[in-house]
C-alpha cells in the first residue's frame, strides 16, 4: 500500500513581526484522511487552516499541495485552487445574508463552473435542509446555518474539506449531525481536517495533532490510521 | 442555470432583501437626480414656454372696464375711431368676455371671442383640429379636454346659470378643436362672443379688449389718455411686451442652471463613491467569503459595479419622478406655468443616474482587492 499524501509541510513558520504563529512545522497528510487539529487558544490552529486553506503563505518554509508549491503561487493561482480542491467550513458559519440556503450553495457553483439547481438541492436534502431551500439564514438555527455551510463546503466535490471549530456553536443534536455527514465524506475518501476544542470531537479523527505554541507538540495515531497509512512519525509515510 | 443569470439573481437578491439599506444608500442619488432632472426640465421646458408666451403679448394696450361700469361691443367701434383719429396703426385687437357655465354641475370657465381677431393677437394658439367655424362650435382648453376626456368632434352639453339660479335650456356645443397654449386658456372653453351671448346674454358686454399697436411707448401712453378722455366707461393701459434682450435673460440662465447641474453632478458622484467604500465595508464578510469560494477580485468587482448600476436606475427613477413633481411646482409658483409633462427625463435620468453609480462604483476596487479572507473571517 502506498498512500498518497495530499499536503506536505516542511520547516512552515508563519510569523507576525516577533511572534511566530507557526514555528517550524514540519507535517504531512494523507489523501483520505481524518486529521484533527487541537490546542490551546492561540497555539496556531487558525494560521495553519488558513496556510492550508490558501488564504495565507508561511513566511518560510515549503508547503505542497499534491506536487505544486503553494507558497510559489500568486493570488490569483491560489484562488483557483480553492475554488477547484477545497471546500472551507468555518465556526461562524459565513452565510450571506440576503440569500436563500439554496442560494447560498448555488453561489459556490457559481465560483467554481456552472450554477445547477437540481444538484445544490440533492446537497441540501443530504443535509436534511431539503425542506428549507427558500430559506434565508436568519431564518434558520445556528445548526441549520452550519449545515448549509456544510453543504456549500461539499457542493463541488473538493478532494480536501477544511473546518475550523465546525461544531463550536452547536449543541450536541446537531453536532451529531455534522459529524455524522463527516464520517460520510470521509468514507467517500474525502481528506477532512478538522480544528476542535473538543476532545470528543478530536476523537473522531484517525490522528490528533496537538499546536502549542506555534509547533506540533504532540501527534495521537489510532489503529486506523497505523492500518490506513502505516505507523509512522511526523514525516514521510513509508 | 447559466452563469449570467445566476450572477443577476445574486445581484438583485442584494438590491431586493437589503431594500432599507439600499434606500439610504440611494438616497444622495435620488436628491441628486431629483435636482438634476427638475432643473433640466426647467431650463430646457420652461424657456420654450416662455418663448410661447413672449409671441403671445402681442397686445400692448389692454382696455378693461373703469371702475363698476361695463364695457360693450358698441365701446369698441367707439375706441376704434379714437385709435384712428389719432393716427396710430392698428395691427390687431380683440374682445373678450369671460363667464361661467355649467357642465354636469361643474363649473365651466368659459371665454369668448372673434376667433378670426383673437389669432391674430395670439399666434401661439396651438390647435388639435380646428378653429369653430359655425354657431355652436367651440374650442375646449388642453387640461380641460384631459380632465373630462373630451376629444375632438364630441358634442357636450352646458347650461348658464341665469341671474335668478334658473338655468338656462340645456346647449349643445361641439368641439372643433383642443386648444394648448400653456396658458390659462388651457383650462377653459372658448367660443364665439354671439354663441355666449345666446346662452347667458348679458347686453354685449366684454371684460377686456387687445390691442396691438405700433408705436413707442409715449405714442401708446397718449393714445391710452386719450381712450380714458373720450370714454367714461372704460380704462385703458399700456402693458409692457417682453423684449427679445429679456429672453436673452433666459439663455444666460440656461448656461447657468448648467453649471448648477455640474457642480451637483460632481457631489452626488463624491457622495456615491463614500456610500459604495461604505458599503463594501459593510459586506467585508460577505466579499471574504466569496473569495473563499474562489471569488476573483474582478467577479466581485463587476458584481458590485452592476449593484451600483441597479441602484443607479432606481435612484433615476425615483429622481425622475421627484424632478417631474419639483419642476411642475416650481413653474406653477414662479413662472405661472403649467409645466406640459416631460417624460423623456424618466429615461435621460435613469441612464444619467446609472452611469454616476456605476462609474462611482469603480473606487471601490481597492477596497475589495484588499480584503484578505484570512484576516476578515478569522478576525473576531
Ligand atoms: N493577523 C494577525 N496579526 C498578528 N497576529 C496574529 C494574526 N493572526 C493571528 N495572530 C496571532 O497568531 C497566534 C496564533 O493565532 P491563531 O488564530 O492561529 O490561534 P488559534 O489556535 O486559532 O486560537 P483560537 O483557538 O483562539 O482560535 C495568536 O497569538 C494570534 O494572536
Ligand atoms: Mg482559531
Amino acid at each position: 500500500m502506498d498512500p498518497q499524501t495530499v499536503y506536505t509541510l516542511s520547516g512552515v513558520s508563519r510569523r507576525y513581526g516577533e511572534l511566530a504563529a507557526l514555528d517550524n512545522v514540519d507535517l504531512t497528510i494523507h489523501m483520505g484522511e481524518w486529521l484533527s487539529v487541537v490546542g490551546p487558544s492561540g497555539s496556531g490552529k487558525t494560521t495553519l487552516m488558513n496556510i492550508l486553506g490558501c488564504m495565507d503563505l508561511p513566511t518560510s518554509g515549503t508547503v505542497l499541495l499534491g506536487q505544486e508549491r503553494l507558497d510559489r503561487q500568486g493570488e490569483r493561482e491560489l484562488a483557483i485552487i480553492r475554488r477547484q480542491r477545497i471546500g472551507l467550513i468555518f465556526q461562524k458559519f459565513h452565510l450571506i445574508k440576503h440569500l436563500t440556503a439554496l442560494e447560498n450553495i448555488m453561489v459556490a457553483q457559481y465560483y467554481h463552473s456552472i450554477p445547477d439547481e437540481v444538484e445544490a438541492r440533492a446537497a441540501l436534502d443530504r443535509v436534511g435542509l431539503g425542506e428549507r431551500a427558500g430559506h434565508l439564514p436568519r431564518q434558520l438555527s445556528g445548526g441549520e446555518q452550519q449545515r448549509v455551510c456544510v453543504a456549500r463546503a461539499l457542493i463541488n466535490s473538493p478532494s480536501v474539506v477544511l473546518a475550523d471549530e465546525p461544531t463550536g456553536n452547536l449543541d450536541e443534536a446537531n453536532e451529531r449531525i455534522v459529524l455524522d455527514l463527516f464520517r460520510q465524506l470521509h468514507d467517500e475518501g474525502t481528506t477532512l481536517i478538522v480544528v476542535t476544542h473538543d476532545a470528543a470531537v478530536a476523537a473522531q479523527g484517525q490522528r490528533q495533532i496537538i499546536l502549542n505554541h506555534g509547533r506540533i507538540a504532540r501527534v495521537v495515531e489510532t489503529e486506523d490510521y497505523a492500518r490506513a497509512f502505516g505507523m509512522s512519525e511526523i514525516g514521510e509515510p513509508r | 442555470m447559466p452563469r449570467v443569470r445566476m450572477y443577476l439573481r445574486m445581484i438583485t437578491r442584494a438590491f431586493a432583501r437589503r431594500i432599507s439599506r439600499v434606500l439610504v444608500a440611494s438616497l444622495s442619488i435620488i436628491v441628486g437626480a431629483t435636482t438634476l432632472s427638475a432643473l433640466a426640465i426647467i431650463t430646457y421646458t420652461v424657456p420654450e414656454q416662455i418663448a410661447r408666451e413672449l409671441r403671445s403679448y402681442g397686445a400692448n394696450l389692454v382696455v378693461s372696464p373703469a371702475g363698476t361700469q361695463t364695457v360693450r361691443v358698441e365701446d369698441m367701434e367707439t375706441i376704434n375711431a379714437t385709435l384712428a383719429e389719432a393716427g396710430v396703426q392698428l395691427v390687431g385687437y380683440a374682445p373678450y368676455r369671460q363667464d361661467n357655465l355649467l357642465y354636469n354641475q361643474q363649473p365651466l370657465p368659459a371665454m369668448a371671442t372673434d376667433f378670426a381677431l383673437a389669432t391674430v393677437l395670439r399666434p401661439y394658439w396651438s390647435i388639435d383640429g380646428q378653429l369653430p367655424s359655425v354657431a355652436g362650435e367651440v374650442l375646449v382648453g388642453r387640461d380641460l379636454a384631459q380632465r373630462y376626456g373630451f376629444k375632438v368632434g364630441d358634442t357636450i352639453s352646458v347650461v348658464a346659470q341665469a341671474e335668478q339660479g334658473v338655468d338656462s335650456e340645456p346647449a349643445r356645443l361641439t368641439i372643433s378643436g383642443i386648444l394648448r397654449t400653456g396658458g390659462t386658456e388651457d383650462a377653459m372653453v372658448l367660443l364665439a362672443l354671439a354663441d355666449l351671448e345666446s346662452l347667458l346674454p348679458s347686453g354685449g358686454r366684454l371684460d377686456m379688449i387687445e390691442y396691438s399697436l405700433l408705436g413707442d411707448e409715449a405714442t401708446l401712453e397718449s393714445v391710452a389718455s386719450t381712450i380714458d378722455r373720450e370714454d367714461e366707461s372704460v380704462h385703458a393701459q399700456v402693458v409692457k411686451r417682453i423684449t427679445r434682450s429679456e429672453s436673452g435673460v433666459l439663455l444666460t440662465l440656461r448656461a447657468l442652471i448648467w453649471i448648477v447641474s455640474i457642480v451637483i453632478g460632481a457631489l452626488t458622484m463624491i457622495s456615491v463613491t463614500t456610500t459604495m467604500n461604505a458599503v463594501v465595508s459593510e459586506r467585508a464578510t460577505e466579499l471574504a467569503l466569496k473569495k473563499t469560494l474562489g471569488a476573483s477580485n474582478g467577479q466581485l468587482v463587476g458584481e458590485f459595479i452592476g449593484e451600483g448600476v441597479i441602484l443607479g436606475l432606481f435612484g433615476g427613477l425615483l429622481g425622475a419622478v421627484g424632478g417631474i413633481a419639483v419642476a411642475g411646482l416650481v413653474t406653477q409658483e414662479v413662472f405661472n406655468l403649467n409645466l406640459q409633462a416631460s417624460w423623456w427625463v424618466v429615461p435621460v435620468t435613469m441612464t444619467a443616474a446609472a452611469l454616476v453609480s456605476g462609474l462611482g462604483t469603480f473606487v471601490t476596487v481597492r477596497r475589495i482587492v484588499g480584503i484578505n479572507p484570512a484576516i476578515v473571517l478569522g478576525g473576531e
